[in-house]
């Protein structure tokens, strides 16, 4: 048996012992993480790109497209008249899409429109998932579930997943993260393929989808967002629009319509409370199933289409009034 | 606080840094701090809860060992009330109420109880039955009141097993709260490689595993045949690598503090039989049913019948300690008729082995031993009985279609998954049949440094890369 004095001596000894290789251990480990987040981070993705994007042009931007893949892959700015600049990304909500547009008013200074896109769920809808870090990071938008302690925040590895992460350093961080994505922020999407179907069992899926992550209590701090954008867009002369995106028929049925039935009513109050106007493409019957990639994106030849549209009735009308 | 969270890693490195630079005389209120932060992460007021089966059975514990005769039992039912009380209230009030309203619906009663919106505190049975298990003892004698009333609150709420066990003994754990454990390069080291085998358990076989699970278990109506096979297997697979894979870490935690706590789990799918089965699995469980409820009941001591019966409710309770749900209480009710025929058919069921000259093959006990725990696994699953049954009914229908693969496209996975899950649990079973079987283990820590090193960079790399993260909760922490 040793004495009090030995086993401290020992315990003492054996922990320095322990420091030693562990720090030892540990260095390559260290190294191997930064050389693969110095990679990630290298890496181009749509929330970069969208913010470098939007800061290059900000100063010609006079229309401002926001909204999420429904307006990611459906408006093209191109067909606009005017120089606009579709800042929508997938799934972003109405959360971000007001406080992008309102962290940018100031370096907007032609800014004359705001298209805001209001799809099916966009109001119960918030984004809640790993995308809050890519805001967070790329954006300095913090959603206030992120804590500042939340090391996901800090680290590219774990916003991309370990197999994404993986996966990209694997093909040397030259995976291309924003294929299709214009210099105007509008987003190519191909025509139908094997696993974008317009059938019955795919809208039923979504229709699933949008009630299991549209949630009641998000509806009210949605409207009070959109409320706090148009309040500044009205303060700066800025017009402020709403526009219900094209969705293929058959996911028109499986819609609750309920729902619908509110999301109308509440864009038509904030339209008049805001002396603007709302425009309701849901059904329009001018799209059909072949002018879709999948039951609620358009196409490349849809969103030609649907472009040109909210040219001609948005933002034709509005510089005609406007003359 | 989740042990495959980064907070826990950061919280693990703090409180095992500061336990061994403070003094002995200061580590228990360390522990205990740690302990309650570590339980206040999940829902902060529960730890009232906690607060008072403390308090009642620090106090029951005293009050037993000084009182004689009838008093010490009058204080330990006391004891016995009060926290199986907190449990009826938290855990199996809205259940009883359930059923008792479906009784009365047939005579115009509706819901005569009102109904209590709680969530279930994390960890309860775990606790409560540790905190029971530490009256009893004293009561029977083996066990002296514990007069520190922090280190016996450290006994209830040591934050490795707290949530989720093993369940531990008061005359294994409380001495070793109270001993000075010195650095110990050896069993630091020890403890740092169960707590990775373990994350590799949890994060890269059972949450993998889970994937094709939770696809095919939240609309078992889509799937039939194969597919309900290959999810029931996976998910037996998954909540052994879940549980036991929180077990490790919670050991390895532990160990490396100085501190031994008991074995839960022993290659659980080795088992030839169910009795087998029991004694290797969570066995901090099984062990307490025994002690404290089979034995009580007249064990095996007693007449055929009676024998039979103790072991069935044992496990009908067992089933209910789990959950408060009927799909729980089949599942311990499966496994209680398990055993009681099993001990009934044993004698015959030899001879029928000897006969066929199969007694040698260990393999189909095994195989038959797992077929019926995967097929108790169903109950445990499912969210709902009607589930459950129609698992049950259609895992049947698929000997015909074993060996048609296009089944397995509709489970929402890739067959590369399949092939690697498949592959990760044969590598689970063949480490640890080598390990039982050649010391697998004990071989590995003879080798190198350079062989050991490469080893663990690997297994970190592994754990890394190929485990599934985003809060991934242990099953066992709703228990």
């Amino acid at each position: 048996m040793y004495t009090a004095t030995e086993s401290l001596f020992i315990s003492n000894f054996e922990m320095k012992k322990f420091i030693i290789k562990l720090v030892i251990f540990l260095i390559p480990v260290v190294g191997f993480i930064a050389l693969w987040e110095y990679g990630l981070g290298k890496l181009q993705n749509s929330y970069k790109l969208k913010r470098s994007q939007l800061e290059a042009q900000a100063p010609k931007i006079e229309v401002l497209v926001l909204g999420g893949s429904f307006s990611l892959r459906g408006v093209n700015p191109e067909y606009f008249s005017m120089k606009g600049y579709n800042v929508a990304n997938v799934q972003q909500s109405i959360y971000y899409d007001t406080r992008i547009a309102l962290k940018y008013l100031d370096k907007m200074p032609s800014l004359k429109v705001v298209l805001i896109a209001v799809s099916y769920n966009s109001l119960w809808w918030q984004t809640e998932n790993f995308r809050d870090y890519f805001y967070a990071d790329y954006w300095d938008i913090k959603y206030p579930t992120i804590k500042w302690y939340d090391l996901t925040r800090y680290s590219k590895i774990l916003q991309y997943g370990n197999g994404q992460a993986i996966n990209f350093a694997f093909h040397g961080f030259k995976t291309n993260l924003v294929a299709g994505y214009s210099d105007n922020g509008y987003a190519y999407a191909t025509k139908q393929g094997k696993y974008n179907l317009i059938n019955d069992p795919d809208a039923e899926e979504a229709e699933l989808r949008y009630d299991k992550y549209g949630k009641q209590e998000n509806l009210y701090s949605n409207i009070t967002d959109i409320r706090s954008l148009m309040d500044e867009l009205t303060r700066r002369h800025i017009h402020g629009m709403f526009f219900v995106p094209p969705i293929t028929g058959i996911l028109s049925k499986y819609l609750e319509k309920g729902k619908v039935r509110t999301m109308d009513s509440l864009l038509s109050v904030l339209s008049v409370e805001y002396n603007t106007q709302w425009f309701n493409y849901q059904d329009d019957p001018r799209f059909s199933d072949s002018d879709f990639k999948n039951i609620s994106h358009l196409n490349s030849d849809g969103a030609t289409k649907f472009s040109k549209i909210i040219n001609e009735e948005i933002l034709q009308k509005y510089t005609a009034l406007q003359n | 606080m989740l042990f495959n969270s980064i907070q826990f890693a950061v919280f693990f490195v703090v409180v095992t840094a500061l336990y061994f630079i403070l003094s002995h005389r200061f580590r228990w209120i360390l522990l205990l701090a740690a302990s309650c932060y570590f339980y206040m992460a999940f829902v902060p007021v529960y730890i009232l809860i906690l607060g008072f089966t403390i308090f009642v059975d620090y106090f029951a514990g005293i009050f037993i060992q000084n009182a004689q005769g009838r008093k010490r039992k009058l204080f330990l039912v006391c004891s016995i009330i009060a926290n199986l009380g907190v449990l009826a209230i938290f855990k199996y009030y809205n259940f009883l109420n359930d059923n008792f309203s479906f009784l009365l619906h047939g005579f115009a009663l509706k819901d005569p109880l009102p109904y209590i919106s709680i969530l279930l505190p994390i960890g309860l049975s775990f606790h409560t039955f540790q905190a029971m298990s530490y009256t009893i003892e004293v009561y029977r004698g083996n066990q002296k009141a514990e007069r520190h009333f922090g280190i016996y609150s450290l006994y209830v709420m040591f934050y490795p097993q707290l949530v989720a066990g093993p369940i531990e003994r008061p005359q294994n754990l409380i001495h070793q709260l109270k001993e000075n454990h010195a650095f110990d390069y050896n069993r630091v080291t020890s403890g740092l490689r169960l707590m990775a085998w373990g994350f590799f358990k949890k994060a890269v076989i059972a949450d993998r595993l889970s994937i094709l699970v939770d696809n095919v278990y939240s609309h078992p109506q889509h799937y039939n045949g194969i597919s309900l096979v290959i999810a029931t297997g996976f998910y037996t697979y998954q909540i052994y690598c879940d549980f036991s894979g929180y077990t490790d870490i919670a050991i390895g935690a532990a160990r490396v503090m100085g501190i031994a706590l008991m074995q839960n789990f022993n290659n659980p799918f080795q088992s030839k039989s169910l009795s087998e089965f029991w004694g290797r699995w969570n066995i901090s469980l099984s062990t307490w049913f025994r002690d404290y409820l089979y034995i009580p009941l007249g064990g095996n001591r007693v007449s055929v019948p009676r024998h039979a019966f103790n072991l069935f409710i044992v496990f009908l309770i067992g089933g209910l300690w789990h959950g408060a749900s009927w799909t729980f209480v089949i599942w311990g009710a499966l496994h209680g008729f398990y055993l009681v025929f099993g001990f009934i058919t044993e004698k015959p069921r030899n001879r029928i082995m000897k006969v066929l000259g199969m007694e040698r093959y260990d393999i189909i006990p095994m195989l038959t031993t797992f077929s019926l725990v995967s097929f108790a696994c169903i109950f445990f699953r499912a969210s709902k009985i009607s589930d459950a049954f129609y698992v049950a009914s259609h895992v049947f229908s698929s000997i015909p279609e074993l060996f048609h693969f296009r089944h397995l496209q509709h489970m929402g996975v890739s067959n590369a998954y399949l092939v690697f899950s498949g592959l990760l649990v044969v590598f689970l079973e063949l480490t640890q049949f080598l390990d039982s079987k050649y010391s697998l283990f004990s071989k590995f820590l003879k080798q190198p440094t350079y062989v050991r090193w490469a080893f663990y960079y690997i297994a970190l790399f592994v754990i890394g890369v190929m485990g599934v993260y985003g809060h991934r909760e242990f099953i066992y922490f709703q228990f």
